[in-house]
């Protein structure tokens, strides 16, 4: 980072770039969905949640008194030093050196949570008396690194690289226990829609149910959701469903109708039956009458009596207090668990109306079933929102516990209970509120669990992941994924894997994994937004959106006015509420209008020049995120209407919204771009969004639109918009056959490279680094756009496209050892972890040496039969106080005062030097046992070498070192074994580390290949991406240009122009313009016959490296039990040879190659079998008599020695040669009482093992 | 490669119990650790230090 470059553009002169370059703001947005929820849950969620809690009422019958508790003014703090600002010595400095504010990197080299401050206020109030008001501390809250909270928001780059942490921080993820953990988004049913599902399951709900079924569900401003079901019934009656706690409750549609609307059943009648079209309305009338009749039964003749109804049979689900009305607790139901979008009760009869309608017109056949796997469907659980229902659920249960808490006093104590005595509410909220929530949050995103019976989410594990630094393109792939649900995942059918047409644009399809999450975890298009802004008075904000619509053509819905017919009117609902219709006719030219006020609303914020896209809470913003899909009436296809969505957690992306000016005199009609549009996923379904294509391509100059097809209302910013940022990067990936791209996504996760800048702050667990990184000469216009240049994880190789030596095949390669040597794709592993000592039992420190005993010292072990292969230092591993001098006099070397243990490489303090060798099986750190005063082990594991990087002793306020963070650095240059891939998904592995006058090299210039590739890669596998990058970095290289390689946009017209162009460059040059060239053999010295393709390609390095993998061994550790090789690498265990492997050797009649795998080289045993009763179990040793002593005969293999307790045999014992597992099995039956005998009758005679 | 010697060599006494030098992670400035101190930089009150790197001479194996 060099000074004179300033705080912007930090990648390269744009001089000898060539273009100019967008400014580097795309970044910043990537986390955006993560942190604007987080915002809103910590300025306005918390306040919404408290304020959707009802307060909890109780009867104290005792004292004839009512109680009742609610919460008030949620707050969190941002994150401090609190111990520090308390601290007495740092008084007087406070206010010019101490920092007092706690930064994330503090929490990542600490181990600790980055986590702020969370108070709330009880309320208590008696007989509506005065309130008392007590202050909680609820524990350390998690706070989202550049949320509002966060200290790293609004820094500049140069502040955020003086804060030790990256200059291209984005923050969007938690910091727990060091780690840095991020809430997954999760796809969930689209809030405020009613669905049209058929599903069998339906049918168990009891006897005479369909399969037929409408859903809705309803989100509160809380971003809590609760869902409303219909089902219909087969003798045409209608039951509405909903739950409370998990638990489900069904009930006459018709009844919540009346409870809901205290209108006439003519009007209810007529109402409903106003959807009915082209002959079903008889379908919908007899339907109707049901629905109303249904209720005379219980003679529920009024509005009220249907809610006096509801409230008599909810009382222990609404957990009401005697004293209430069944009114009132049936009130409280409606309110509390139905429909809970709406406001008020007119509104819900609305949307129940419009359910009942979707669900007659669903099961006559007038309407299509809604596809729940598709993304028009679907919106995002954020991460703010999901913590938003798991605090509410805290503060649910609290009030409740609150409540029987109380109640339980009244019962057994009723003395103890002094409503006056403040410290009786007081002790009781500490003991059940006190530091509970914050330890709560930090469970949920440290383990993902959801311990929860109010929220309505299938799932209740993996919310939450670690977003791995392995590499910047698995970094930002973590905050782009969206799962679909872990429960798909159990799922055997694929249907929910499918990519769907309405996933365009939103969702990436190149970039998802192969394996058991295709389909299910998807990535986010890059330039896809996921609305967060909530209106800070939603009710104010509708009234404004509902005007904007009147004033285009609205007939504003009323309770007294009647519903007109669906033939003529079609409806519009503004976030899932019935707000008026549009006529038929005028529908087209209504939505068009709101279009293009919308698209206004965009272009004036973007000229206002803000610098955020989108401004959190502000109106304006709010505006351009509106989604309007209009839905026309076709018979048999979707339920016709105009759905408005405003709420957040939606999927938009921007596509320019087209005009028309109509033809004058003689002029023609005239297609024009009348600006840029936001649009959602259910509205693009409905849209004809054009794509450039071969009849209006993209020029320079834009899309010809008068060129398009008149019925494009819209056309797509790009071609490739559709892609991930990762999916983007691919050079060319539109000339590569499909999967290619989707494995080069997998692995562009896998490279080693750049993961991040900060590396003197950073203790991650597991860190890779690619020590040569280079900006790869062909790239994508992504590349430059989302700064992946400064976290660049490949190198430009010379690849030569041969067949050489052999060791080139089957995806092998051949790389130039002095290639290598100079730096090709070295590497390095850096592995940190915290070390903790309890200062009750130890203490990091020395062992004083005793003297050394020579007769005790080990042998070097690093021989053949060791136990473990390993990696040793050159003479073997020492002891403690050796040296060479000692050995060379071959006398005892005295210690010197002073010498301890390991001090070759620990320091004083029992921690090592910073820069010292360790090597496998030495001891890292030293801690001293304080009753013993010696060292424990504490041995460096594995078979590598490793060099002690850093080391942080980190302070807790106690006296001396009991945590320390220790960072280790291994090398990993490339060694045989090693994976590498280029940037078209094809990965090889290297074969051999060729020397460099061994290569081929060229004729002109004597170049020598980095890299051999086999040709045999490409016929199969047609990454002509990869063949093309190759010759247009060799154009670029001898040019010195970058070259652009954005997929469809740089292939305008044909792909020839683009060979051709590249091979004009070439011929220019002095080259061939197919990019081949003469090569002459390093070994013969003769040319080859054929002229060789040789360019340039980028290639990565992977992180599958052989130093993780290889498991070798002679002999090793054996299971104690069955005297077998263990299983495990880590351990030192053996790779199973296996019952296919045993068929194959069998097959090809090699008996003793099986004899020696399955019995010599495994569990070899020879056990004594008495030849009279076949007892193996029985036979032991002759105790010797004659001695006088109870002892058995040690040496000596004569068979008299031997005896079978059994039968008292002592001649007939033979040696038999047996797998041990085999004598245990029959020691296990003999103790379950089964005999096992062995027929060595013949095997008697002819003699057995020889010993 | 030879790391074993004598402590005179590192120009430390461990007997003597004279403390480690560490480095503040926000200041920089440098504090003199003894068994038992409170880990906690004197100047600024931060509470991460880093061990300063070996004095010792290094040397890889650069194969």
């Amino acid at each position: 980072m060099n000074d004179s470059r300033g705080e912007g553009k930090l990648m390269w002169n744009p001089e000898w770039w060539g273009k100019s370059l967008p400014p580097p703001k795309n970044v910043r947005h990537l986390a955006d969905p993560h942190i604007e929820s987080f915002d809103w849950l910590v300025t306005a969620g918390l306040e919404k949640v408290v304020q959707g809690l009802d307060a909890v009422e109780l009867d104290d019958n005792v004292n004839d008194r009512k109680v009742s508790f609610w919460l008030e003014a949620p707050e969190v703090s941002t994150p401090c030093w609190r111990a520090v600002a308390n601290d007495r010595r740092f008084q007087n400095k406070l206010s010019t050196r101490v920092e007092l504010r706690e930064f994330p990197k503090d929490c990542r080299v600490g181990g600790s949570t980055y986590g702020g401050d969370m108070y709330i206020d009880v309320m208590c109030q008696v007989d509506g008396g005065v309130t008392q008001r007590y202050r909680q501390y609820l524990g350390r809250m998690p706070i989202m690194v550049k949320s509002k909270l966060c200290h790293l928001r609004g820094l500049t780059q140069r502040s955020l690289i003086s804060t030790g942490e990256e200059p291209y921080e984005f923050g969007g993820y938690f910091i727990c226990n060091g780690n840095e953990r991020i809430v997954r988004l999760i796809l969930m049913q689209r809030r405020n829609y009613v669905m049209a599902i058929r599903r069998g399951a339906f049918k168990k709900r009891g006897a005479r149910y369909t399969d037929y079924g409408v859903f809705i569900r309803c989100c509160r401003p809380d971003q809590s959701a609760t869902t409303v079901r219909l089902f219909y019934l087969e003798n045409g009656e209608v039951n509405l469903a909903f739950s409370v706690n998990r638990e489900e409750y069904l009930i006459p549609a018709g009844l919540i109708l009346k409870a809901l609307w205290g209108t006439s059943d003519r009007v209810l009648f007529e109402s409903i039956c106003s959807a009915a079209v082209g002959g079903t309305e008889s379908f919908y009338s007899a339907r109707c009458e049901l629905l109303l009749r249904k209720l005379e039964d219980h003679s529920l003749k009024t509005s009220r009596d249907c809610v006096e109804y509801l409230g008599k049979n909810f009382r222990t689900v609404v957990d009401a207090p005697n004293s209430w009305s069944n009114y009132k607790v049936g009130s409280t139901l409606l309110r509390r668990y139905l429909f809970v979008h709406c406001t008020d009760d007119s509104e819900k009869a609305q949307v129940l109306v419009f359910m009942i309608q979707k669900l007659f017109a669903f099961v006559c056949g007038t309407c299509q079933e809604d596809n729940p796997d598709a993304l028009a469907h679907h919106e995002v659980l954020l991460p703010g929102h999901i913590m938003a229902n798991v605090i509410r659920d805290q503060f649910e249960s609290f009030l409740k516990s609150m409540k029987s808490s109380v109640e339980a006093d009244l019962r057994y104590t009723p003395d103890k209970v002094k409503y006056d005595d403040e410290s009786y509410f007081h002790n009781k909220i500490e003991k059940l509120l006190t530091n509970k929530i914050g330890p709560k949050m930090e469970y949920f995103l440290n383990t993902g669990n959801l311990v929860s019976r109010s929220i309505e989410i299938s799932q209740s594990s993996g919310f939450t992941i670690v977003a791995e630094k392995l590499n910047y393109f698995r970094y930002i792939s973590h905050f782009r994924a969206v799962h679909r649900g872990a429960y798909y995942a159990t799922l055997q059918t694929t249907k929910v894997r499918k990519l769907l047409p309405e996933s365009w644009g939103f969702l990436c399809p190149v970039h998802t994994p192969d394996g058991a999450p295709c389909g299910l975890l998807n990535h986010l298009a890059a330039k896809c937004k996921i609305t967060t802004s909530e209106p800070e008075d939603q009710r104010r904000y509708f009234q404004s959106v509902f005007r904007m619509l009147v004033e285009f053509g609205l007939n504003a819905a009323s309770e007294g006015l009647k519903v007109p017919p669906i033939s003529k009117y079609v409806p519009v609902l503004l976030d899932g509420r019935l707000v008026g219709h549009v006529r038929n006719e005028n529908a087209i030219a209504f939505v068009a209008e709101v279009r293009r006020w919308k698209s206004r609303r965009l272009t004036k914020l973007e000229v206002s020049g803000d610098e955020e896209f989108m401004p959190s809470v502000d109106e304006q913003g709010l505006d351009t995120l509106l989604e309007i899909a209009h839905i026309p009436y076709r018979k048999g296809e979707k339920y016709p209407g105009i759905y408005v969505f405003t709420s957040s957690a939606r999927m938009m992306r921007e596509v320019h919204l087209l005009d028309e000016r109509p033809s004058q005199k003689s002029k023609p009609s005239e297609r024009f771009v009348f600006g840029m549009e936001m649009i959602g996923s259910l509205e693009q379904t409905f849209l004809n969004v054009h794509c450039p294509d071969k009849y209006a391509p993209l020029t320079d100059e834009g899309v010809d639109f008068d060129a398009l097809d008149s019925m494009y209302t819209h056309s797509e910013t790009s071609p490739s918009a559709m892609l991930s940022i990762v999916a983007s990067l691919t050079p060319w990936s539109d000339f590569n056959q499909s999967p290619r791209n989707m494995y080069q996504c997998q692995m562009a996760k896998q490279t080693m490279g750049t993961p991040l800048l900060s590396h003197p702050y950073r203790f991650d667990n597991k860190l890779y680094r690619l020590n040569t990184p280079q900006t790869p000469l062909v790239q994508t216009k992504a590349y430059s756009d989302y700064e992946i240049d400064e976290y660049a994880s490949g190198t430009n190789a010379i690849v030569a496209v041969l067949s050489y030596t052999g060791y080139d095949m089957e995806d092998a390669m051949i790389i130039n050892k002095s290639s290598m040597e100079r730096g090709f794709a070295h590497g390095t592993m850096y592995k940190s972890s915290v070390i903790e000592v309890d200062k009750k039992s130890a203490s990091f420190g020395v062992e004083k040496t005793r003297g050394v005993d020579r007769t005790r010292r080990k042998p070097p072990r690093n021989g053949f039969g060791d136990s473990f292969p390993r990696m040793v230092p050159p003479g073997g591993l020492r002891e403690a106080g050796e040296n060479d001098e000692g050995e060379d006099q071959g006398q005892p070397e005295r210690p010197s005062p002073g010498d301890y243990k390991d001090m070759d490489r620990i320091d004083v303090d029992g921690l090592p030097h910073v820069g010292a060798t360790i090597w496998p099986g030495q001891n890292q750190y030293s801690i001293i046992n304080n009753s013993n005063k010696r060292s424990q082990k504490n041995l460096l594991k594995g078979e590598e070498v490793a060099v002690v990087d850093q080391v942080a002793v980190i302070g807790g306020g106690s006296k001396g070192i009991d945590k320390v963070n220790l960072k280790m650095r291994y090398n990993r240059n490339p060694v045989i074994g090693d994976k590498f891939a280029s940037r078209a998904g094809q990965k090889g592995i290297l074969s051999y580390l060729y020397r460099d006058i061994d290569m081929p090299w060229c004729e002109t210039t004597g170049i020598r290949p980095d890299i051999i590739f086999n040709p045999h890669g490409f016929p199969s596998r047609m990454t002509i991406g990869m063949i093309l990058e190759s010759l247009a970095s060799k154009a670029g290289a001898l040019r010195g240009e970058f070259k652009d390689a954005t997929p469809f946009a740089t292939a305008r017209g044909s792909n020839k122009d683009l060979i051709k162009g590249f091979g004009e460059e070439l011929l220019g040059c002095g080259f061939h313009k197919n990019g081949t060239e003469k090569l002459i053999s390093g070994i013969t010295g003769e040319e080859m016959e054929a002229e060789i393709y040789i360019g340039i390609v980028y290639y990565q390095r992977l992180r599958h490296m052989v130093s993780d993998k290889f498991q070798v061994r002679s002999t090793g550790p054996i299971n104690s039990q069955t005297k077998q090789p263990v299983k495990g690498r880590k351990v030192g265990g053996g790779i199973r040879f296996g019952e296919m492997e045993r068929d194959a050797l069998i097959a090809h009649g090699c008996s003793y190659l099986t004899y020696d795998r399955l019995h010599l080289s495994s569990d070899y045993f020879i056990g004594d079998v008495c030849l009279k009763c076949g007892q193996l179990v029985t036979t032991t040793r002759k105790p010797i008599v004659s001695t006088g002593m109870m002892g058995y005969r040690s040496t000596g293999d004569n068979q008299e020695m031997y005896s079978c307790l059994l039968c008292g045999n002592d001649a007939e014992i033979k040696k038999l040669a047996l797998p041990y597992v085999f004598k245990y099995l029959v020691t296990e039956l003999a103790s379950v009482n089964i005999k096992c005998v062995l027929d060595v009758g013949r095997y008697g005679s002819r003699g057995g093992v020889k010993h | 490669m030879n790391q074993g010697g004598t402590a005179a060599r590192y120009g430390y006494n461990a007997a003597t119990g004279e403390g480690v030098w560490y480095v503040c992670g926000e200041c920089g400035a440098e504090n003199k650790v003894k068994p038992g101190d409170t880990i906690q930089c004197r100047e600024c009150g931060y509470r991460i230090l880093y061990k300063k790197r070996t004095r010792r001479v290094v040397q890889y194996e650069a194969r």
